[in-house]
């Protein structure tokens, strides 16, 4: 009889195992992606809408004169799934521009709906990389508060283009999470 | 009294072992699931184009130009936040064509656009081609999707939404439905 109780119990470990009800791939949850267009940009308000910004399926910048280029201000609205936990922030880009001061910073934001209190979540810069023509990426993976709460609060990122021209241009993001 | 457990033990070994050979999620026939596109999630191409006269609502995007001799086209651009690993099924367009000109027309694509590369590849396409001078809504279908498995990882996605030839307000743009699984 305590035989037979062992067979079963290893049995039923087994069963157990392979099913992932414990095991190694139970701990791990999938992760999910979201990828953001060039086209959700917006201009951050009328002084930047009037700009000469151009957005498309590939990319969005802003085209000011070479001579007197200017910081410039764009966001995205994010709908983000209540509860999931944010694990990283993928920024694509191209950054052509020379000058030191040129450059693409993407901010993942959170706002307090109560309160008015923003706070970043993660955080891109492209700052050391200048007259390069391809596209690169920049990754963040240490994010804060980093859980979504709809309900407190609302989502968006916050693209900066400091002396923006067309040398600098934003492709898009992606968002992993849990 | 032994024979009780030791049959419930070994059931919920069978039960376990068959849901084991189905892989989760692959049991289940996949549902059809849709993502509408409002007509709101429009917007012009650039600056310049901003200047044109444009208008979005909540039932319908439009150029108008009264300048009849001048005649131009132009794209526009909606954002899509399609579901990771999804695979698209169908794009359906529901628009508006009392175009008077032959080329007067509405095309809409959905593309997707790698991430790393640059390339922006066609994945569905419907056009009022055609001289249609008609003022109802009408919706085109496309079931033929190219590239249809959602890659979020490596690709964005939008609808681009091109007026050709446009001439007061008689093509607008009312909709879409992506179809997916």
């Amino acid at each position: 009889m305590k035989t037979r109780n062992k067979f079963l119990s290893a049995g039923l470990g087994f069963a157990l195992m392979i099913t992932g009800v414990f095991g190694p791939g139970r701990a791990q949850a999938v992760d999910k992606v979201l990828s953001v267009s060039p086209a959700a940009l917006k201009p951050a308000d009328f002084k930047n809408e009037a700009l000469p910004w151009v957005s498309n399926a590939d990319a969005f910048y802003f085209a000011n004169n070479l001579s007197a280029p200017v910081n410039s201000y764009a966001y995205v609205p994010l709908n983000l799934p209540q509860g999931a936990r944010i694990k990283s922030m993928t920024v694509h880009y191209t950054d052509n521009a020379c000058g030191v001061n040129q450059e693409l910073v993407v901010t993942l934001m959170r706002h307090d709906l109560a309160t008015g209190k923003t706070q970043a979540m993660a955080w891109t810069t492209t700052e050391g990389v200048p007259c390069i023509i391809d596209r690169r990426l920049v990754e963040d993976k240490t994010v804060t508060n980093s859980v979504v709460n709809n309900a407190r609060y609302s989502y968006a990122l916050y693209v900066i283009f400091y002396d923006g021209i067309d040398r600098f241009r934003f492709h898009g993001a992606v968002i992993v999470y849990q | 009294m032994m024979a009780c457990p030791r049959k419930a033990l070994s059931i919920l070994v069978g039960t376990l072992l068959l849901s084991a050979a189905v892989p989760c999620g692959l049991g289940a026939a996949a549902g059809l699931q849709v993502l509408s596109v409002s007509p709101a999630a429009l917007r012009p191409a650039s600056r310049a184009d901003a200047d044109l006269e444009w208008f979005g609502s909540q039932k319908e995007f439009y150029f108008h130009n009264i300048d009849f001799d001048n005649r131009y086209d132009r794209e526009c651009f909606a954002p899509l936040y399609l579901p990771h690993r999804a695979r698209i099924k169908s794009l359906f367009v529901t628009y508006m064509d009392r175009g008077c000109a032959q080329a007067q027309d509405i095309w809409v694509t959905l593309v997707r656009h790698n991430l790393s590369s640059g390339l922006v590849q066609k994945m569905a396409e419907v056009s009022s081609r055609g001289l249609e001078i008609d003022p109802a809504r009408k919706t085109l279908e496309d079931a033929t999707i190219d590239h249809g498995l959602v890659d979020n990882r490596l690709y964005s996605y939008s609808l681009i939404v091109k007026f050709n030839y446009i001439k007061r307000d008689r093509v607008r743009f009312h909709g879409a439905k992506i179809l997916y699984e």
